[in-house]
């Protein structure tokens, strides 16, 4: 179950230019330069193809969702739109590489389930091969140098995602992240908690190794998701009605509803899930592994391009929830809950 | 995908204090879903973990460590720098031209040499990331030979760097020697960094 839980797990790397002023500070010429070298390298190596390299503001908005929702932009990055911005893809989504954001270079990778150590072996690759024509800000004492403190040292932010309602519910999320953060871990939620999603990341990539990292973050997810499913048992053992209650009212409203905003999705699709995990929900033609793709799935940009195509109005377009419940519709129209 | 919080960062200035204690510096973000919205105050970690323990039902308390725009200081004071007349006066970093009042608003380094500039500026609770633990992490591969003798040239760069700080250049030599000896070994990598 514990792959169930831990819905899916990322990394970033962040890396700067020896000699080049930091992106906050550069002029043009510099970001320039720092552009065209990253671009040049990743043309070369690799497959034809296999690197599809853009500046950041040729992008439209919805791309930007589209691919801060699949975990291969950073809120940060997508956000501001400075001068000689690139974005680059690997492999139609394997991982990516941000140019002249907070730093000169920041890698992404991020995928399904508990994968760090997969996710470690793609991004160091990616990794050597930008150092054979960017020599990296290095200091003997504090490795990597980066614009903000934090992340100097390894570069690295490691972070799993989690799907904890349970825990949310019943008010223990708050102590568990103060016990985080005295390991130098955070916890943080996506969606503002929406669903019951939140992740786990290291605060500093100081002091320590990339290892330590990823094993911190993966033990420490590993952990509460333990306890996530002890409070679930709990929760159906003391009050059993209450439970079938609230997941079969969510399958029906999931099932029934012709507009449903994206909070409410995420909930509903939350609970769902934890009535398959719990074999409350039969049929639902979709496995416990699925939470996130379906909550992927729901979301703005998501929808805009896998349902409905060029030509939309836009992400706040009220018809967004419309066909977010439409999804809903057919996602679970052969579902029924355990009676 | 990456929720905005975990892009958060520690802020190096400011001085924002506990919203409860009104002493300590406040170092946690609390969240409280209560079911009416949302509300939001900045603790210390010792009346966080208190508000923690008052949390009932379905009442949600999310910790967050403060984000960098909330400015808000997470343990870190900076000090001043004193000039042979003892005047304050604030460090520039000739590379990038960032000045130590720049770093203290921002709390960005400008370039690779601010790092050496200010660092020292910055009183950690944790001293590693001033000086401190040896790195642990990835090597560059610019560095000569493998990841064994990767680690051993970190080893002698950080030695050279003490001793010449303690001005006992007769040992440093030796080092720069075997530096220079295993640069000779891989011919276009570079050892010194």
């Amino acid at each position: 179950m514990d792959s169930a839980l831990i819905l899916a797990t990322g990394l970033t790397v962040s890396r700067n230019e020896v000699a080049a002023p930091f992106p906050h500070v550069a002029d043009e010429a510099s970001l320039r330069s720092i552009a065209e070298r990253v671009e040049s390298v990743l043309r070369r190596c690799g497959a034809p193809g296999e690197w599809e390299v853009q500046h950041l503001g040729s992008l439209p908005p919805v791309q930007r969702n589209y691919l801060l929702e699949r975990g291969l932009m950073t809120p940060s990055f997508a956000a501001n739109t400075g001068s000689w911005r690139l974005y680059a893809l690997f492999q139609g989504g394997r991982a990516a590489v941000e140019v002249n954001g907070g730093d000169h270079l920041r890698l992404l990778t991020s995928g399904a389930g508990d994968v760090l150590s997969d996710l470690w072996a793609t991004i160091d690759s990616v990794d050597d091969q930008l150092e054979t024509e960017i020599p990296y800000a290095f200091d003997e004492r504090w490795g990597y140098l980066t614009a903000h403190l934090d992340d100097s040292g390894t570069g690295l932010r490691a972070y799993a995602t989690i799907h904890v309602p349970g825990l949310m519910i019943t008010g223990r999320l708050g102590g568990i992240a103060l016990g985080l953060a005295r390991q130098g871990l955070g916890l943080a939620p996506l969606w503002n908690g929406a669903g019951g999603v939140f992740q786990v990341f290291n605060k500093r990539a100081q002091g320590t190794s990339e290892g330590r990292i990823t094993e911190a973050v993966a033990a420490a997810s590993a952990d509460i998701v333990d306890q996530e499913r002890t409070v679930r048992k709990r929760l159906f053992r003391e009050n059993p009605v209450s439970v079938r209650d609230h997941i079969g009212r969510a399958l029906g409203t999931a099932q029934q509803a012709w507009s449903v905003s994206n909070a409410e999705g995420l909930t509903l699709v939350s609970s769902i899930q934890v009535g398959v995990v719990m074999g409350l929900i039969e049929d639902s033609g979709l496995g416990a592994e699925d939470t996130l793709r379906m909550m992927r799935r729901i979301q703005p940009a998501h929808l805009v391009i896998d349902e409905v195509g060029p030509g939309f109005a836009g992400l706040e377009d009220p018809q967004v929830d419309e066909v977010r419940a439409r999804t809903l519709r057919r996602l679970f129209a052969g579902a029924r809950a355990e009676l | 995908m990456f929720s905005d919080g975990s892009d958060w960062k520690d802020a190096p200035g400011g001085a924002r204090t506990c919203d409860v204690c009104g002493v300590d510096p406040a170092t946690v973000h609390v969240l409280r879903f209560d079911g009416e919205g949302m509300n939001h105050s900045h603790l210390c970690q010792e009346c966080a973990e208190g508000e923690a323990g008052q949390v009932e039902g379905a009442a949600l308390v999310v910790a967050m460590p403060v984000p960098a725009s909330a400015g808000v200081a997470h343990g870190r004071v900076f000090g001043g720098s004193v000039d042979e007349n003892g005047e304050l006066f604030s460090p520039l970093c000739v590379v990038c031209g960032t000045t130590l009042n720049d770093f203290r608003e921002s709390g960005l380094f400008g370039c690779a040499a601010c790092h050496e500039l200010f660092r020292g500026h910055v009183a950690e609770v944790e001293e590693s990331s001033v000086e401190g633990v040896e790195y642990q992490g990835k090597i560059p591969l610019r560095l000569p030979g493998d990841k064994t003798e990767r680690r051993e040239v970190i080893r002698l760069q950080r030695m050279l760097r003490e001793l010449i700080d303690s001005e006992r250049f007769e040992e440093a030599a030796g080092v720069r020697d075997r530096l220079t000896d295993i640069e000779a070994d891989f011919p276009g990598r570079r050892v010194d960094g």
